[in-house]
């Protein structure tokens, strides 16, 4: 590194300008680039320097080259430039000998400072409202980055009078695209920046611009001084990846839109636009409010508006793009993590919504921090009653700043109802009250919402499905929640004898985050073997007490509906009975264990919802077929099917049933499929055939996998089941786990029948093909209410959850009954059973004076019921059978 | 002995002719360096140059597309300009070496009083 004193430094710029005059009278001088001759010069005299070995330039070793190259150059002989060349030679001197602060303050400290505020502040992406959020991506920062960058190699480059090579130039040409971009898209905010730059906050938005001027002077300035060629090049380049970058987001917004249209084929083609070419993490994002991360979405917009007539760019609101979402990917959108560029970012409109959503009747979308930290169920058997008692119980975290409502869809054992639910205050346990469903969902509202208190609100959201609903979660803190359910067995006769089938409850939809290392840990206890038990489910048989089935599942396994335990039922009593004093102080409740004889149907139709994850369930169902008799006529319907099928069923011969089984082959399993007009059609095609001949009534058989949207399509086949008197039915199997609303809406109608999972989906549809084209006695349980004194001898006194199942049972069928004093009857029972049905609800408050403010009253701790401790068990089985001992001898004396 | 001053400027438009077809004949085996060539195109005595003068002329040559450059990136100091030569070049080179041969056969024909083209 040569030192300069002042003196060379001075001499040899008065050599330039003198060199510059010379050139300039050149008579030649229009056919040469005078910057270039000059970097030459300056290239040159550094090298005579350095060969000269100077590590001091004076005044004296400077003259000695400068002689050299021109000589008597000093003597006075060099021309004079004009006086307007001179004053430009001036001032072109000083910007020579250095960048200046302005430039690098422009060109690079603001574009910095511009890029972290975005970056950690994310200040126009939440100002603007989603209209443009510049960094979308991490490529697109990187983008921007390279625009101070390559600005502070250059200016570093012109102070040391060197010059670029060809990659840096082509790097310069890409930051001149990007800073070019970001300059175009922010000129609508370059007037308020203007206005703004008296308050001294006005700069920012000027960042691009500003840094871009420097961009390109820099360029130019580079390209006179003799650099290569390479910035048109690398401007062309970054256009081209610019371009590639984006056309995901183009793509899902303009696919968004067309698919929120009305128009059934503008919709289908938004969707294949964004299944093909845009991104499904762009389109969740959309889900909360947040708009593809695209830079060029106003470009994009009106590009949309121009060529695909689309006047109403903004219909894909988040409600639209959760529908869309589902149908893209088959999934719903709360079924997987919020995004990374919505999660952390200060996103009001988002914090809006989630408030909004607080005390609603929707799960909706994830919340920010909210996550599931412990769950634990426990379970007692009764062998004696077929049925069962479940306690799941939840605990919630928040690590966010605010507070946060829980919210979760559940799914219980079929034919199962809460019959308890608590929550912790300071570590105390509170039980619920139940009321009407409209008088609890007010409590709730009232304390939690706006009160902002400790409630917690069970209610139900379909056919064996609750909402469970809790708030406040406060930040940092956690809440605790226990929810009960009485459920019966559901039977089934095998080789091996009579057995139980219990499902445990699981998520089917929530908006918080479920760690992928947590169990469910799963405690069973009965007085029968557990036959089967789900992977990570061990049973063991204790020297004394209950057996015992007990493991951790992931949630995954949990949802899953082949997740059930067989328990024996070899050795059950086939009369039951308890005390029920509801309608009559010495009233029974008698369940005894029957057999149905099932009317074998004459047609079916084979619904199958095609969307994705329903491909190993369509193999299933494939094996199904082979099962069917000759004799039965079939048809086969895939929801999600290009062409319209012929629904009409024909002789299950082999050659129909091989061309069925081939449309499962060749079906493409994607996205999600709306299956309710299907339904219907097929519901007809069974049904006018029936009218037809008199080989027995028809039935559809319906594979469902998941359906995440609100019901497109759903008054079609709700009329017809409600409407339907010629036996026609409608048997909805379960294929996957998750959400489906159509499913849950149908569950209550007449002719609609929701077919529990017993294990593999393979067996349970054999089991029902079988059931349905074979007919035969299906072992049922039949509970009535009877009078004490008419209880047979042999029936077994059991727990009140015999009560509470039998209550459910009926309390439902009143409430569906159209006469007023009979629904009013089935609130009534419910309550008094401490019930969650469709007419009543549970909400726990926090305090006696809220209770009583809101007309409420909890239940005393002593009538909810529980899972015994072990030791209490054994206590229990002792005195039950001493209980039992002394009526068998009091009713031989009598 | 003729007026020196007509000498002189003889001397220096025929060494002016000559300049450019010398830049490119020095081009003709490998690319050089501007520092390189200048100092090897200076110590031809023929041409009694100043180095400050060929630059200038390099440049000309460079926007007439007769000859190409690239940098390359120096350790010690800026980064050093390579030249070389276009095939325009190449092909002027060749041409003018022809025309510069036959001026140079007729002139010293002239003596022997004949043309010979």
């Amino acid at each position: 590194m040569m030192n300069w004193t002042d003196e060379a430094r001075n001499e040899l710029e008065r050599f330039l300008v003198a060199e510059r005059a010379w050139l300039a009278a050149d008579p030649d001088s229009g056919d040469m680039d005078h910057e270039e001759v000059i970097g030459d010069l300056r290239a040159h005299i550094h090298e005579e320097l350095a060969v000269l070995g100077a590590e001091e330039v004076d005044l004296h070793r400077l003259q000695e080259v400068l002689g050299r190259l021109r000589p008597g150059f000093g003597c006075g002989d060099e021309p004079r430039p004009r006086r307007k060349e001179r004053a430009s030679d001036s001032k072109r001197k000083t910007r020579e000998r250095r960048p200046g602060p302005v430039l690098w303050f422009c060109g690079v400290v603001l574009p910095l400072v511009a890029l972290i505020a975005e970056l950690s502040m994310g200040i126009c992406a939440s100002e603007l409202g989603g209209a443009l959020d510049p960094i979308p991506t991490l490529y697109h920062a990187l983008g921007i980055a390279l625009v101070p960058v390559m600005n502070a190699l250059m200016l570093s480059r012109m102070e040391a009078r060197q010059l670029g090579g060809s990659a840096l130039m082509t790097f310069a040409g890409m930051a001149l695209l990007v800073g070019t971009l970001y300059a175009v898209l922010f000129i609508p905010l370059v007037p308020i920046a203007a206005v703004a730059l008296f308050f001294g906050i006005g700069l920012l938005p000027l960042a691009p611009l500003f840094s871009v001027l420097v961009t390109a002077f820099c360029i130019r300035k580079s390209k006179k001084m003799g650099a290569p060629k390479g910035a048109l090049a690398g401007f062309v380049l970054a256009a081209v990846i610019a371009l590639l970058v984006e056309v995901p987001a183009m793509c899902t917004s303009i696919g968004a839109n067309l698919a929120a249209s009305e128009d059934a084929d503008k919709s289908a083609r938004g969707v294949d636009l964004i299944r093909s070419y845009g991104s499904e993490s762009m389109l969740l994002s959309m889900c909360y409010g947040v708009q593809p991360a695209s830079l060029l979405l106003p470009m994009t917009k009106l590009t949309a508006m121009r060529f695909l007539e689309e006047d109403n760019f903004g219909r894909a609101n988040s409600t639209k793009a959760r529908t869309t979402y589902f149908l893209v990917t088959g999934i719903a959108f709360n079924a997987v993590q919020v995004p990374p560029n919505v999660e952390g970012r200060l996103d009001w409109a988002r914090l809006q919504g989630e408030r909004s959503e607080q005390g609603g009747d929707e799960v909706a979308g994830r919340v920010e921090g909210l996550s599931l930290m412990e769950s634990r169920i426990d379970t007692v058997v009764e062998t004696g009653a077929s049925l069962a008692y479940t306690e799941w119980e939840l605990q919630f975290s928040n690590r966010s700043d605010s507070s946060k409502e829980a919210r979760a869809q559940v799914s219980l054992p079929p034919g199962g109802f809460v019959s308890r639910l608590t929550l912790w205050v300071d570590g105390e346990e509170r039980e619920a009250a139940f009321d009407s469903r409209v008088k609890v969902k007010q409590a709730y509202r009232d304390v939690a919402i706006v009160r902002r208190r400790d409630p917690v609100l069970v209610s139900t959201s379909g056919e064996d499905l609750i909402l469970v609903q809790c708030f406040p979660v406060l930040p940092g803190k956690e809440m605790r929640i226990r929810v009960g359910i009485t459920s019966p067995l559901q039977l089934s006769d095998t080789a091996e004898g009579r057995e139980g089938i219990l499902s445990l409850p699981s998520f089917v939809e929530r908006n918080f985050d479920i760690a992928t290392s947590l169990q469910h840990e799963v405690w069973v206890q009965g007085a029968s073997d557990f036959l089967v038990t789900p992977e990570g489910i061990q049973s063991v048989a204790p020297a004394s007490g209950p057996m015992i089935a007990r493991g951790s599942l992931s949630d995954g396994a949990l949802s899953d509906p082949a997740s059930v335990i067989r328990v024996s039922l070899e050795g059950a009593p086939k009369t039951s009975w308890v005390e029920e004093d509801f309608y009559d102080k010495n009233g029974a409740i008698l369940q005894t264990l029957s057999e149905e004889l099932a009317q074998p149907v004459g047609r079916l139709v084979f619904v199958l919802d095609g969307g994705a994850g329903m491909r190993q369930a369509a193999q299933d169902l494939a094996y199904a077929f082979s099962l069917l008799p000759r004799d039965i006529e079939v048809s086969l319907a895939i929801c999600g099917e290009g062409q319209a099928a012929e629904l009409d069923p024909k002789r299950a011969d082999p050659a129909h049933i091989q061309s069925m089984i081939s449309r499962l082959e060749e079906h493409d399993f994607e996205g999600g499929v709306l299956s309710g007009a299907l339904l219907a059609r097929a519901f007809d095609a069974v049904q006018i055939q029936g009218d037809a001949d008199d080989k027995g009534p028809g039935a559809v058989i319906w594979l469902h996998g998941e359906q995440a949207v609100n019901l497109a399509g759903s008054s079609a086949i709700s009329q017809r089941l409600t409407r339907a008197r010629d036996g026609t039915r409608l048997f909805a199997v379960r294929g996957i786990g998750g959400v489906h609303r159509l499913a849950a809406e149908l569950g209550s109608l007449p002719n609609f029948e929701r077919v529990p999972r017993e294990g593999e989906l393979t067996n349970d549809l054999a089991g029902l093909v079988r059931k349905l084209t074979l007919g035969g006695p299906q072992p049922v349980l039949v509970r009535k209410h009877i009078d004490q004194a008419e209880v047979p001898e042999d029936a077994r006194r059991v727990s009140r959850n015999l009560a509470r199942v039998w209550a459910g049972d009926e309390s439902v069928r009143l409430q569906a009954t159209s006469v007023t004093e009979d629904r009013d009857e089935g609130i009534e029972l419910a309550l008094a059973h401490h019930l969650v049905t469709r007419a009543t609800g549970a909400v726990v408050l926090e305090s006696a004076e809220q209770y009583e403010r809101h007309g409420l009253e909890p239940v005393k701790i002593d009538s909810v019921p529980s899972v015994p401790e072990p030791e209490t068990w054994a206590m229990l089985a002792m005195v039950a059978g001493l209980l039992a001992f002394a009526i068998a001898r009091g009713r031989s004396a009598a | 002995m003729p007026n020196s001053d007509f000498l002189n400027n003889w001397t220096v438009q025929a060494r002016k002719g000559l300049l450019e077809l010398g830049v490119l004949n020095a081009l003709i085996a490998e690319e050089r360096y501007g520092y390189d060539l200048v100092k090897s195109l200076v110590a031809w005595s023929g041409l009694d140059i100043t180095e400050g003068t060929i630059y200038p002329l390099l440049s000309r040559l460079r926007k007439q597309g007769l000859l190409k450059t690239r940098l390359v990136e120096s350790s010690g100091g800026p980064a050093r300009k390579y030249y070389s030569l276009t095939d325009e070049g190449r092909e002027a080179r060749r041409f003018m070496n022809q025309r510069f041969d036959v001026l140079v056969a007729g002139v010293r024909s002239m003596s022997r009083g004949t043309i010979e083209e």
